[in-house]
């Protein structure tokens, strides 16, 4: 006979199955050994072959991997698994090696591996151009000694290889396989899909984590990240967006600790295209900037006031030597007056995936209008936007970049210099380029590039960006923090500047 | 003419109007005239509320930012202080208006491609269905998409990447309406009265095709304002300040635990004007299709028996 149904037993089933998702979604234990994993939720995903040399898992926050030279709080390199190097002429150098390493499987760290390694993410990344090293430039004089032989005089060499793209990976790290083998503090356990499982290592040279297992979760939405930390789902989130941070901070269940990174946002001025190629009229744009609103308004507090490009957390960062340029609407108003703009319509670009950079751009073109400056918004996909911008077809694009290292020298470069990367493209083809102001300062920043003390590098850098904010270069914006929340059972991990380097090797769950 | 005669000619044509079967059926089907005043109601809303609300919908008041709903912003204010019932109210006027626009081209094309097809044939109807057939093979949404990406995002270039891929169904209902009329003996007669080609097709065909395009494209209206938004969402349609309903939505979303209001408004509005849309264009085909019309009365006589 049909048993039937009664809404009682409807609702205990659907009850149960709601049961049984939870318990499945709420699995903190993907070993089955017992342990309990902290999860971390964060934004990032292994793309398909993009982190293959490190056996498909991203090489950031998860600390399985370490490089020779590691970044301190200050933005200084620091020993890793090199405990020295030293420059043996212009263009070689020469590390000497930890000789208490060894990799997860057991084995020996030795320069063989280093060696692999460098030939490996030198072609992998075609990374000639940024650490100005050949594949075959890292040679092993013995067993814990390497040469590295750059293409050019680059004193900046140990900073830039502090990248997390440049952790020393194991030979026999194979995705396919599911072998991922580093020195770091914590060892692979699995991998997920895009999620990654890890445990302390146990042999590790320095310390052996105190965190029982982490579990990084990719969730690429930050509400969602937010409400999975609110559930419980997750234990700590990575970047919850800003709107979210008043509310984790006033729940007693949760924390949340900020912190600056090297990272700004401005809006590069396109000095090649008129009417930006006025100085006057770029300098008005400045003047109609209330960078401490900006702040409160789109990042609700979370972040600072820019005075130039380059972020305070740079050592080089000339932000307490540069003139304030605002807000003064008057002052702006007449320098429009004075210059030779005659109501065409800027431009203004950004990327269409951010949504801080569209608030920005709303608010920006309403102030240009407050001073008579008449502005659109194009907001382009992320893949279109760098294109875009190089191209030149904006007046003003709202840029945030920053540094990954603690070499920081690519950015000045990169964005000033008129072969860099910005300006390379129309400075080639057509003498110009986008945020170039000549050869002057060409010759200031590759000084800057070449300068073997950290003081002169910081005056001739400090002139560069001096000269491109009193011309109205970029509009400074603000400096970006970055957010992590957590249970506040948790204690808080220690941050850094870099949010990848964060520190989750003590993290023991509380109450 | 005299006033008597105009005022007797108006009558008439009430009379006629309100007793035509199309009018009484759609009269009587309670959804078709729900959706009918959704659309009404939405159509005068866009028409007349730009003149009754107090604000303007891209002055940005920066200290008046996330206000809950109050009798002073009934529908809240947004991340920039901006009044959100008068960006709901302006964005009626700009996203019913990409609907109509995107549909009147999609229709206008499609009606031609279908005429031409149907009434011409031979291998130019082979060419043009096989065209049909291809652009029926991507799913529509997403070609529009592609087109909106390599177009650049902009107004102008959302309606035409919804235009471009959703003309071809108006296409196909053309041509088969058109295959059948042409058969029919009027038709024939007319020709051989010596009728152009042009004049068979205006007189004859045209008429006989009116409803079921007029049914597809109150149908597809809904369509295209929910693609128009999605296209908005993503950041390929209308570009900021614009008060457009998914860009609205794009930017709420980001504020969604602490001011619901934001995605609440722009989600019902586009909710509302999607279904008055099918609604009315439900009604619609019931109230123009004789043989449903006929089952009616029939099941009503059952009924009655």
């Amino acid at each position: 006979m049909a048993q039937q149904s009664t809404r009682r037993t409807v609702l205990g089933g659907v009850g149960t199955g709601i049961a049984a998702l939870a318990g499945c979604l709420g699995d903190d234990d993907p070993s089955g050994d017992g342990t309990e994993a902290i999860t971390v939720a964060r934004s990032e995903a292994s793309q398909d072959g993009e982190w293959q040399p490190y056996g498909g898992v991203v090489p950031y926050y998860t600390n399985i991997f370490e490089p020779l030279v590691g970044t301190t709080q200050e933005m200084e390199p620091a020993p890793v698994l090199a405990t020295d190097w030293e420059r043996e002429n212009e263009s070689t150098w020469r590390f000497d090696l930890r000789e208490d390493v060894t990799f997860h499987d057991g084995s020996v760290f030795t320069a063989d591996a280093v060696v692999s390694t460098f030939d490996t993410l030198i072609n992998h990344w075609d990374a000639t151009g940024w650490i100005n090293v050949d594949t075959g430039g890292v040679t092993a004089v013995d067993d814990h000694t390497v040469e590295f032989e750059t293409t050019e005089p680059f004193p900046a060499l140990p900073g830039t290889i502090s990248h997390d793209y440049f952790g020393i990976i194991h030979p026999d790290t194979d995705e396919d396989a599911g072998v991922v083998l580093g020195t770091g503090p914590f060892q692979f356990v699995n991998r997920d899909g895009h999620d990654v499982t890890v445990e302390p290592y146990e042999d590790h040279w320095d310390s052996t984590p105190t965190t029982e297992r982490l579990a990084f979760n990719v969730v690429d939405d930050g509400t969602t990240r937010t409400t999975a930390l609110e559930s419980g789902d997750v234990d700590l989130a990575i970047d919850p967006p800003q709107s979210d941070v008043g509310r984790l901070e006033d729940d007693p269940e949760t924390a949340v600790e900020t912190q600056r990174t090297p990272r700004t946002c401005f809006g590069g001025v396109n000095i090649y295209k008129e009417p930006t190629d006025d100085e006057m009229l770029r300098r008005a744009l400045c003047y109609a900037v209330n960078q401490e609103q900006l702040v409160e308004t789109v990042l609700e507090g979370v972040g600072d006031p820019a005075r130039g490009p380059i972020s305070p957390e740079i050592p080089w960062a000339a932000h307490d030597e540069l003139p304030g340029m605002g807000p003064d609407r008057d002052r702006a108003r007449e320098l429009v007056a004075e210059s030779s703009y005659d109501g065409e319509t800027l431009t203004i670009l950004i990327d269409g995936s951010e949504p801080d950079d569209r608030a920005v751009a709303e608010i920006l073109q309403n102030w240009f209008e407050e001073i008579n400056v008449e502005s659109e918004i194009r907001s382009v996909e992320s893949a279109a936007f760098y294109e875009t911008f190089t191209d030149g077809e904006a007046h003003v694009s709202i840029v945030a970049f920053g540094s990954n290292s603690a070499a920081s020298d690519y950015l000045i470069r990169a964005v000033f210099h008129s072969e860099g990367s910005d300006n390379q493209q129309l400075y080639e083809s057509e003498g110009t380029g986008i945020m170039n102001l000549g050869s002057e300062v060409d010759d200031l920043i590759e000084g800057g590039y070449l300068a073997e003390s950290a003081d002169q590098k910081a005056d001739l850098y400090g002139e560069v960006q001096e000269r491109v904010v009193e011309q109205g270069v970029v509009i400074p914006l603000y400096y970006l923090e970055y957010t992590l929340a957590r249970r506040a059972s948790l204690p808080a991990p220690e941050l850094h500047p870099i949010d990848k380097h964060t520190d989750f090797t003590e993290l023991e769950r509380g109450e | 003419m005299s006033a008597s005669r105009l005022r007797s000619a108006h009558r008439a044509f009430r009379q006629e109007c309100l007793t035509h079967p199309t009018i009484l059926a759609l009269c009587r089907n309670p959804s078709a005239v729900a959706g009918g005043v959704v659309v009404t109601a939405l159509a005068v809303l866009a028409i007349v509320g730009p003149f009754v609300t107090p604000y303007d919908p891209t002055t940005q008041h920066l200290e008046n930012q996330l206000q809950a709903p109050s009798l002073a912003h009934p529908l809240g204010t947004d991340q920039l202080g901006r009044d959100v019932a008068t960006r709901v109210v302006y964005g009626a006027r700009l996203t019913l208006g990409i609907a109509l626009l995107v549909t009147v081209v999609r229709l206008t094309i499609g009606v031609v491609v279908g005429l031409v097809a149907g009434y011409v044939g031979g291998w130019v109807d082979e060419a043009l269905m096989r065209v049909v057939d291809v652009l029926l093979a991507f799913p529509g949404i997403v070609l529009a998409l592609v087109v909106a990406g390599i177009l650049g995002p902009s107004l102008t270039n959302l309606v035409l990447a919804l235009a471009v891929v959703g003309w071809t169904r108006y296409a196909r209902v053309v041509r088969s309406s058109v295959l059948e009329v042409r058969e029919r003996p009027f038709v024939a007669a007319s020709r051989l009265t010596g009728a152009s080609r042009w004049r068979v097709v205006r007189r004859h065909v045209l008429p006989n095709v009116a409803g079921p395009v007029v049914v597809l494209a109150t149908l597809d209206l809904g369509g295209v304002i929910l693609a128009a938004a999605g296209l908005s969402f993503l950041g390929l349609g209308a570009q900021p300040p614009a008060p457009e309903w998914g860009t609205m939505l794009a930017t709420g979303r980001h504020h969604l635990r602490e001011a619901s209001w934001l995605v609440n408004a722009p989600g019902l509005a586009i909710v509302f004007a999607v279904l008055g849309s099918n609604l009315l264009g439900d009604g619609l085909r019931d109230a123009l299709d004789p043989t449903d019309r006929t089952g009616d009365a029939r099941t009503e006589v059952a009924r009655r028996d």
